[in-house]
């Protein structure tokens, strides 16, 4: 595997495919993994990475589809963690998220803080998971929301720092 | 977090709804109408996710789309209460008009109902008998057949038969709360989150995370995993200290333990070690014990470069020199022998005595220190991947 790292200390995966790269914003210290496709519109920048973010083999960020022709942002916070295979149109996903493996995160949904969403959840349109949550399941089969422990929040950043740091 | 959907007092201002199928955001659309030549609106309420749709009545005077789909909704529940009611009331006299059965007989000529095999039968009818003095048997029974359950009291679109209801009705967005928590016995906040709804940030809370050692275990430096077959095994435990103060930690297992598929004895040569402090100015790759450092960062690699020209000089002991310990981790050897390939599972108690944290200081406890103890597993499956 090869890596391109940035001054800022991004790890970036030589085969992503970084679309309209100029309109694409990474803190700093991130990992952009093989595979991964950020498909940012011409005009304006429309995916916002935080710091410490790892996004793994294979995940897909598109900006949210507004209404037919208009896209808007995505937005994604620090110590965010994406598994492989996502496929993520959100308008936000918050500081300390770990989104397992083959999850799709809708069009203008939001995740908040500190949150998990397990292996293989789609998270519907417009949904708003807030703070502290923990999502399986799919929508009319077994989709549940449920509370996370406060003490998460800890054991997330130390999970996204070490990844940034040891690869894997 | 506790739920407020459907609750009368607490309700989304935002004429938030989701769908009663799958959970997903509502869509809503407002069109013109018209009901008996006079204009009105109706709120068409469609789903982002699956295909439900809901459209209110026509709706001639102004009211929030909240007490629209309130007001729909008490007035099918009561349609369908009403409904079940005459239902079952009907199926009940029926199956017993058409019982041929010689306590209905009895029954009917007003004679009393003894036998347990008719009082039995009766039941499979859901027929309330217990008033045994009643003369008028048939009548009695009549009035008082129980009604099938009523199962539409809340949730009136759990079809089960009944095709008199329309589709189900679009269910008010989840409120939630924040919430406080106080210890049981001397009700100490244990965890009060700030004001502000979406934050993540609390004016107090204590988390035991937050003091609890991390606890991994690990090949030797150096080492891949082992095959666990039978043999001598020897692995480390390594201790990451999440406080602000040095901790003294203190493991302890049993000297053996048997699985479902073997013995393990097992040996902790030195079993005190004391960890310095953790600092949140220091760069996070000095909290990782130099066990998981990997070779595929270049920051990583050149961490183990550097941390391995400092290990191994100090000691000339081979159970000493395995001791490594930097910043806010250490670890420590655990020796485990095998009489048979099996599954490694050892309980693990670890106690750690530090100074009385700030935070807990400020509670004015009359104690010194901290002392506390866990148990903890360590699990390696003996197929590894
Ligand atoms: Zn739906
Ligand atoms: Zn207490």
């Amino acid at each position: 595997m090869e890596w391109i790292e940035t001054p800022s200390g991004n790890r970036i995966s030589v085969s992503s495919k970084l679309h309209n790269k100029e309109n694409i914003q990474i803190k700093g210290n991130s990992t952009i993994g093989p595979g991964v496709e950020l498909n940012a519109l011409e005009n304006e920048v429309s995916i916002l990475i935080g710091k410490y973010c790892y996004l793994s083999e294979n995940c897909h960020i598109t900006p949210p589809l507004l209404k037919p022709g208009v896209y808007g942002q995505f937005k994604m916070g620090n110590y965010t963690i994406i598994g492989k295979d996502c496929i993520l149109k959100a308008a936000a996903i918050g500081n300390r998220v770990v989104i397992e493996s083959d999850c799709k995160v809708d069009e203008l949904a939001i995740i908040y803080d500190c949150c998990i969403i397990r292996q293989g959840t789609i998270i519907p349109p417009k949904m708003i998971i807030p703070p502290f949550s923990e999502v399986r399941g799919v929508p009319g089969k077994n989709f549940k929301v449920s509370q996370l422990g406060t003490g998460y929040k800890r054991t997330i950043e130390i999970e996204a720092k070490e990844l940034q740091i040891l690869g894997m | 977090m506790t739920d407020y959907t459907n609750s009368n007092e607490t309700h989304c201002v935002k004429n938030c709804f989701s769908c009663p199928e799958c959970e997903s955001m509502l869509s809503i659309r407002v069109k013109d109408d018209m009901v008996e030549d006079r204009k009105g609106k109706k709120f068409c309420f469609t789903c982002t996710f699956c295909d439900y749709s809901y459209n209110s009545e026509v709706i001639l005077k102004p009211k929030s789309v909240w007490n629209i789909v309130k007001d729909e909704h008490t007035k099918s529940v009561k349609d369908v209460i009403s409904f079940n009611k005459a239902k079952s009331y009907y199926t009940n006299l029926l199956n017993l008009e058409t019982l041929t059965d010689q306590t209905v007989r009895d029954l009917k000529l007003g004679k009393e109902v003894s036998s347990p095999k008719s009082l039995e039968h009766l039941k499979t009818y859901n027929l309330n008998i217990d008033n045994a003095d009643d003369t008028d048997k048939l009548k009695y029974l009549i009035d008082h057949m129980e009604f099938e359950k009523d199962e539409y009291q809340n949730e009136p679109h759990q079809n089960s038969g009944v095709s008199i209801l329309q589709n189900p009705f679009p269910v008010p967005r989840k409120l939630i709360t924040r919430e406080t928590m106080k210890c049981c016995d001397c009700s100490q906040v244990l965890q009060l989150p700030n004001e502000e709804m979406i934050s993540t940030k609390f004016i107090c809370k204590f988390t035991a995370s937050d003091y609890i050692p991390t606890i991994n275990i690990s090949p030797m430096i150096n080492h891949s995993w082992p095959t666990w077959q039978k043999g001598n095994f020897t692995l480390l435990v390594n201790i990451i200290n999440p406080l602000r103060s040095s901790v003294t930690v203190t493991l302890s297992s049993p000297s053996s333990v048997t699985t479902g598929n073997g013995t393990i004895n097992t040996t902790i040569p030195v079993s005190e070690i004391t960890i310095g402090p953790y600092n949140d100015k220091d760069h996070p790759i000095r909290s990782i014990p130099t066990p998981f450092l990997t070779k595929s960062t270049k920051l990583s690699r050149a961490e183990i470069v550097m941390r391995t020209g400092r290990i191994g000089a100090q000691s000339t002991n081979q159970i000493e020199s395995l001791i490594e310990k930097s910043d806010n981790w250490g670890c420590l050897p655990i020796e485990l022998t095998l009489e048979d390939t099996c599954d490694i599972r050892i309980p693990i108690h670890v106690s750690v005595k530090t100074k009385l944290p700030d935070a807990i200081k400020s509670l004015k406890l009359s104690r010194p220190e901290l002392l506390f103890g866990f148990w903890t597993v360590i699990e390696l499956p003996c197929n590894r991947d």
